[in-house]
């Protein structure tokens, strides 16, 4: 089927059509280091079933390395563009936000993605793509998937927690007074807390427009006095008194699902929907969305200048935006993963549950994180 | 061969393995020289850095000297188990694994009987050190029983005896002097490895703040600010550390040394009724806690091959509500995929690094000078962290590429210092007369060596190689940074599930770590029975 698409998207797109076949060409045999998060079970079988495929139709072998934060792949990215690597340990990334600032930044990416990548024409334009938390992507990383954050409850243990609609920072105040030592987030620079905490700003400060901007200390200090206020208040009702936190959403979940904390949190849609289904969580567990709006956002593939099978990369890529592979990531089953694709090109379109909060300029993510750190590390 | 031809052999097993340790500490100084002031004025206004370096010192510190001295009451009344020696096959990422779940409060233990519920929190330092604690006991049991060995204690108890001195009291005055320093090694070895431990603390440390090792290691993972910064300088701080760490446990052999002296310098006398008493309770204590390691083996063992077929095992039920085998049939292909790449590399830095021990061994017999113990060691005597970020600068400095080659050799440095403490004094104690017997049943130097000296160190060099082995099945900081991702191991798997969201793939992924070096110890078992019995028949 992606061979199909392939062909009649090459045609579309005006590429040399010989060009993609070198690229087919050469990419037959080589291995594909795709450095990717790995703590979601459902991303991690996709990734299995996406390397059968690709291994079956392209002679490609796709090795997913499992990273705990794709800092790490930034971090490996950075030093060797300080050395003059020649050959890149990462042939295509999962990227997105500060880390893919820091990489654009260093100018370590491939660029004009959307020319070398016949499916990229398939992408649905109306989403807010072209720019990744407050910065704009420049055709050096096209989208994946979206996320959009929510907290996982169960109904059962916490009756209380019956919102209408959304959950309040104050409903979350006074839930946590009520169940002290139930709560918790994971440690920031984690990604997951370090959006629970972005999350907060938004919900408290009802989005204010400084959050889209990049921050400066004479407007923004007064956001974060207000997050810090409130987390002053909420951290001694946390789980371990605050003195500790869960090292990861992954983490969390598992002590949610052991019933030792009553909330969790995700950026994957349809990660409640599968975990019920294999019974991981509880039937009685539900989404909610931390304020009125949830924060939104792209997720990216990448792929560093100087991969060591750049052709294997781009085959790749181009495979993950197939519709094929999109329908299967959104699907609920699988890794439910909302597609990217314009909806002619998908049987069922995805949906976000909760209205959209855009991601903050990235600027405030370290500013967040190092704040955090001065005053509760 | 003659003399000199043998230490000109000396100078390229040198450079195999002086290099690397040279290569460490010369790239983490040229980083550490091309860093501003201000990065170190902001290092040390790091939140809470004393609060780490002090639970650093603490999880190098107490469980080691905790154990030693459960080690020492326990060998004072009699010789440890043989069942010691498996318990060492358990992994300290799949032990801590296990005893978050079964030691803290609601935990497995407290389901089984409700009557205890210890107050133990996860991600705590109590945690971590009982952890660390229960890891170590059977590691220094089974050394403290070596060193037992190569002492004549029988004699010594015997003339004690007759000179009017109970057991304990021969033990206090004659053996533990004699004892304590050749302990030394063996108790740096564990604080050391305590001290820039990353794996284990990940899954059960506290992380506000962190131990200074997993800070480090965050630091290093990390780009943003002055992170890259922070983590060299923290390099430095830990090797400072450990230097702290060492001369600790020095000081505190030395203290007891001269207290057992002064003992024997009062005589015999009627020990106190409260004394003898306090020395019985020791000795009870040690016997319980030495059963307790077991036990807990035992049960982290159980509560993991549960997991693995459990469908869902609620958080106040003592057992599974359901079982399946679909997470064996899902994972066993992967489980089985790590489980190869681990033996891959076992197998070959595990030989590599006992052939090299046995070569740096030999060496020193020939040319007739021999080595202070210490120094081939240093590959565990130093704090792994630093020393693997230290080679990674280097190798991306010569721009040299990553993978499997770099993976294997770093695991070699550390099989080969394991593989020479577990054979080094069995090997310099062979008499070398049996060769000359052998020469004179006009047998070549070479066929000597072989099939009398290799034959008759057998044992020990098939005990030497499985440490070995367990050892580089066990590694994970190096696998991880210098792999960059081509080697994916067991227990890099493993340690990803251990803090993951499923506990079934954690225990499925634990047990398969287990697998390879308890496979290698009843290996080792069996082939030294055989062994023996063929030695008894001719």
């Amino acid at each position: 089927m992606s061979q199909v698409t392939f062909q009649v998207n090459a045609q579309v797109n005006a590429q040399p059509e010989d060009e993609w076949q070198a690229h087919l060409d050469a990419a037959r045999g080589q291995t594909v280091y795709f450095h990717a998060w790995g703590g979601s079970a459902e991303a991690n079988r996709y990734l299995r079933w996406a390397a059968g495929e690709l291994r079956e139709h392209y002679d490609i072998r796709l090795r997913h390395v499992r990273v705990a934060d794709i800092s790490e792949a930034v971090t490996r990215l950075l030093a060797e563009s300080r050395s003059d690597a020649s050959a890149s340990a990462v042939d295509l990334l999962w990227v997105n936000g500060k880390n893919f600032h820091a990489l654009k930044e260093a100018d370590v990416l491939l660029g004009d993605l959307s020319t070398q990548v016949p499916n990229s024409h398939l992408l649905d334009s109306q989403l807010p793509y072209t720019v990744d938390f407050g910065i704009p992507t420049d055709d050096y990383e096209l989208p994946w998937g979206m996320g959009q954050f929510y907290l996982m409850y169960n109904r059962e243990s916490a009756p209380e927690l019956e919102p209408d609609g959304y959950l309040s920072p104050a409903a979350l105040l006074d839930f946590a007074q009520g169940n002290p030592g139930t709560l918790s987030y994971p440690l920031p620079p984690d990604f997951h807390g370090t959006t629970f905490l972005k999350q907060l700003l938004i919900a408290l400060s009802d989005n204010d427009p400084r959050l889209a901007e990049p921050y400066q200390v004479a407007t923004g200090e007064a956001l974060l006095t207000q997050l810090f206020a409130y987390l002053d208040q909420l951290h001694p009702l946390l789980w371990r008194d605050g003195r500790a936190f869960v090292g990861s959403a992954a983490e969390q979940q598992r002590l949610f699902a052991d019933g030792r904390l009553l909330m969790a949190m995700s950026f994957n849609p349809g990660e409640l929907v599968s975990a019920k289904a294999r019974g991981s969580l509880a039937q009685s567990s539900e989404a909610v969305s931390l304020g009125p709006q949830a924060i939104t956002n792209s997720h990216y593939l990448a792929i560093p200048r100087h991969a060591s099978a750049p052709s294997a990369a781009l085959v790749t890529m181009n495979f993950f935006l197939s519709p094929k592979a999109q329908q299967r990531k959104a699907d609920p089953e699988y890794w439910g993963d909302p597609a990217v694709l314009k909806a002619e090109h998908l049987q069922t379109a995805p949906e976000l549950r909760f209205e959209s909060a855009s991601e903050p300029h990235v600027s405030w993510n370290e500013v967040i994180e190092a704040a955090w750190r001065e005053r509760y590390e | 061969m003659n003399r000199a031809g043998w230490w000109l052999a000396a100078i390229p097993a040198a450079a195999i393995l002086g290099i690397p340790l040279l290569i460490a500490p010369l790239y983490l100084s040229i980083e550490l020289f091309s860093l501003p002031l201000s990065a170190l004025v902001e290092f040390a206004q790091r939140p809470s850095l004393l609060h780490s370096i002090g639970i650093t010192l603490l999880l190098a510190l107490l469980p080691t000297m905790a154990a030693l001295y459960v080690a020492i009451f326990f060998v004072a009344g009699r010789r440890p188990p043989t069942w010691i020696a498996p318990l060492l096959a358990m992994p300290h990422v799949a032990f801590a694994v296990g005893m978050s779940f079964i030691l803290v409060s609601d935990g497995w233990l407290s389901r089984l009987l409700p009557m205890v519920n210890l107050p133990i929190a996860d991600k705590s330092l109590t945690l971590t050190l009982l952890v660390l604690f229960f890891k170590e006991l059977p590691f220094l049991l089974l050394m403290a029983a070596v060193v037992m060995q190569q002492l004549p204690t029988r004699a010594w108890y015997l003339s004690g005896a007759s000179l009017g001195y109970s057991r304990w009291q021969t033990f206090t005055r004659v053996v533990l002097p004699a004892a304590l320093p050749r302990l030394r090694l063996p108790l740096i070895a564990v604080a050391v490895y305590a001290l820039a431990v990353v794996d284990v603390v990940s899954v059960v440390g506290p992380n506000l703040p962190a131990p200074l090792a997993l800070r480090a290691f965050n630091w290093q993972q990390q780009f943003a600010g002055q992170s890259q910064a922070f983590a060299i300088l923290a390099q430095w701080l830990l090797l400072m550390l450990t230097l702290a760490a060492v001369l600790l446990v020095i000081a505190h052999e030395r203290a007891l040394v001269w207290w057992a002296r002064r003992l024997a310098s009062q005589g015999p006398g009627l020990p106190g009724k409260a004394r003898k008493r306090l020395q019985q309770a020791g000795q009870a204590l040690a016997s319980t806690l030495t059963v307790t390691t077991a036990v807990l083996t035992l049960f982290a063992l159980l509560s993991m091959l549960l997991w693995s077929v459990a469908q869902s095992w609620p958080g106040d039920a003592w057992r599974p509500q359901q079982l399946t085998l679909a997470h064996w049939r899902w994972e066993g292909d992967y489980v089985l995929d790590a489980i190869q790449a681990s033996l891959g590399l076992a197998l070959v830095s595990a030989s590599v690094g006992l052939v090299l021990s046995v070569l740096v061994l030999e060496l020193q017999v020939r040319v007739g000078r021999y080595l202070p113990v210490w120094l081939p060691l240093l590959p565990i005597l130093l704090p792994q962290l630093p020393m693997v970020i230290g080679w990674q600068l280097g190798i991306s400095y010569f721009n040299l590429p990553v993978g499997w080659l770099w993976v294997a050799w770093s695991h070699t440095m550390f099989c080969f210092a394991y593989a020479y403490l577990m054979l080094n004094r069995d090997y310099l104690a062979f008499d070398s007369r049996w060769l000359l017997v052998a020469a004179s049943v006009q047998k070549s130097p070479l066929q000597a060596f072989v099939s009398i000296k290799l034959r008759m160190l057998a044992g020990p060099l098939i005990f030497a190689w499985a440490v070995a082995f367990s050892v580089s099945i066990l590694q994970y900081v190096p696998t991880v940074l210098l792999g960059a991702g081509r080697v994916v191991t067991i227990t890099m798997e493993a340690t990803a599930y251990g803090s993951g969201f499923e506990r079934s793939l954690a225990a499925l992924y634990a047990l398969g770590q287990v697998s390879l070096p308890a496979l290698v110890f009843v290996f080792a078992v069996v082939v030294n029975r055989i062994l023996k019995k063929e030695t008894v028949r001719c």
